[in-house]
């Protein structure tokens, strides 16, 4: 009695368990684009596209972008974010506003994953986007950094670069509107390498060269007086 | 005239033009650095970032203000010794006025940056280039020894860091390092008006 339930709770979940599991997430789709948009360090023109993950990590997600039949192609950082809404179906996500007459995609929907993949922009194309959207944009900004472009960033430099988020907000003395408010993205934390061995030293010449100056001068004209006086008696 | 006393007026001489000399050359450099301003203004209204900085016939990349102290002065891209004597010097490594990251400036203590002694919480720091004006406000200030290379890190949030020596008074090599501590208040630049 106990061996048939056994058995049937046996084939019961053999049948249930393929159901209930979760398809892996496709991190690969083909996309067309109908008119110029923008992703981080590249324009897509009208035509055929793949975006790809290259890399997942901790904290990150590395990205590619390749024009279908030519030779275009950006590499780029990307963050799950739980608070864009997901769409429907698969696919981009654009910013509500967009800087100017340029669009701007904010993400991608892969199937499967359980939130949108937000891109993260150079510091310029940053600040543009929090300008025109009431909501926080992820930025990087290289040469802040000592590192390449964003667009020659290397996969060690896409995995220690820090990244940010800038929201617009009303900051500071003379500030007439809105500012841009950075913070750094918190994320699982990596050891520094400073940028100098120690701080440098500052002292200048200068008042070593008016005190030699002031001196040489006293002394010259000590020596005339005592001269001066020396032949009038 | 005796050899000595001719020999006394001479070196004298030579020093007093010598310093005459870098008071003006830092006069013109200050002037250089109002120019950068200017070009942004004459550019474009809200022009994109360019990054980095490119130093100009000049070597300026921009300048620094503290109204606060009466500070006005030229930033060079290095630190090295030619620099320091015309302006102060941008800690190559560290982020760029403006810059998401923390900007490090040194200068001499016992020129451009004597006025650091005065320097006081909450004081406006402004850095100019060509990209526009960002507003910085002072945190704190700190005395450190030179192995402190920290202050220097990438913090929660982009700031500024400015070193010169201390004492400020000392004769010699002076052992430890004046700070101050400055957080970005806009990542956005203000332009300047025409």
């Amino acid at each position: 009695m106990i061996a048939k339930f056994l058995a049937c709770f046996a084939v019961a979940g053999m049948t249930v368990t393929p159901m209930l599991a979760a398809p892996a997430a496709k991190s690969t789709a083909e996309f067309t684009v109908a008119s110029p948009s923008k992703v981080p360090g590249m324009t897509l023109e009208a035509g055929h596209y793949t975006i790809r993950v290259v890399t997942q990590l901790s904290d990150r997600i590395i990205l590619r972008v390749d024009a279908q039949g030519g030779n275009a192609h950006s590499t780029f950082l990307g963050v799950r974010n739980t608070k864009i809404g997901r769409p429907a179906t698969p696919g981009m996500v654009s910013w509500a506003s967009s800087p100017g007459s340029d669009h701007y995609v904010r993400g991608w929907y892969f199937p499967g994953m359980s939130s949108v993949v937000e891109f993260v922009y150079p510091k310029g194309d940053a600040v543009a986007i929090a300008k025109s959207n009431e909501t926080k944009v992820l930025a990087i900004d290289p040469d802040s950094e000592g590192r390449p472009a964003a667009n020659s960033l290397s996969p060690e430099d896409m995995q220690l670069i820090t990244l940010w988020t800038l929201s617009p907000q009303v900051v500071g003395p003379g500030e007439s509107g809105a500012g841009i408010k950075a913070e750094r993205y918190q994320t699982a934390s990596m050891p520094q390498k400073p940028v100098i061995r120690s701080l440098p030293h500052m002292a200048s010449l200068m008042p070593v060269v008016w005190l030699m100056s002031l001196l040489l001068l006293m002394s010259a004209g000590m020596i005339r007086v005592i001269r001066q006086s020396r032949a009038k008696y | 005239m005796s050899l000595l006393e001719r020999f006394l007026w001479t070196a004298g001489l030579v020093c007093a033009a010598a310093g005459i000399f870098f008071v003006i050359q830092a006069r013109w450099y200050l002037n250089r650095s109002l120019q950068v301003e200017q070009k942004v203004a004459v550019t474009a209204m809200g022009a994109k970032v360019a990054r980095p900085p490119v130093p100009g016939v000049s070597g300026v990349i921009g300048r620094m203000e503290i109204p606060g102290v009466g500070l006005r002065v030229p930033i060079f891209p290095d630190y090295d010794e030619g620099s320091l004597r015309k302006g102060i010097g941008h800690i190559q490594g560290t982020a760029t006025p403006g810059g998401l990251g923390t900007v490090g400036l040194a200068g001499h203590r016992d020129t451009y940056f004597r006025p650091l002694r005065g320097v006081t919480m909450g004081m406006e720091i402004r850095l100019i280039d060509e990209t526009g004006v960002y507003h910085y406000t002072v945190d704190s200030t700190e005395v450190v020894t030179p192995d402190r290379v920290e202050v220097l890190g990438i913090a929660s949030r982009p700031e500024l860091t400015l070193i010169t020596c201390y004492p400020f008074d000392y004769i010699g090599a002076a052992p430890k390092r004046f700070i101050v501590h400055a957080h970005l208040l806009s990542a956005l630049p203000d332009i300047a008006p025409p």
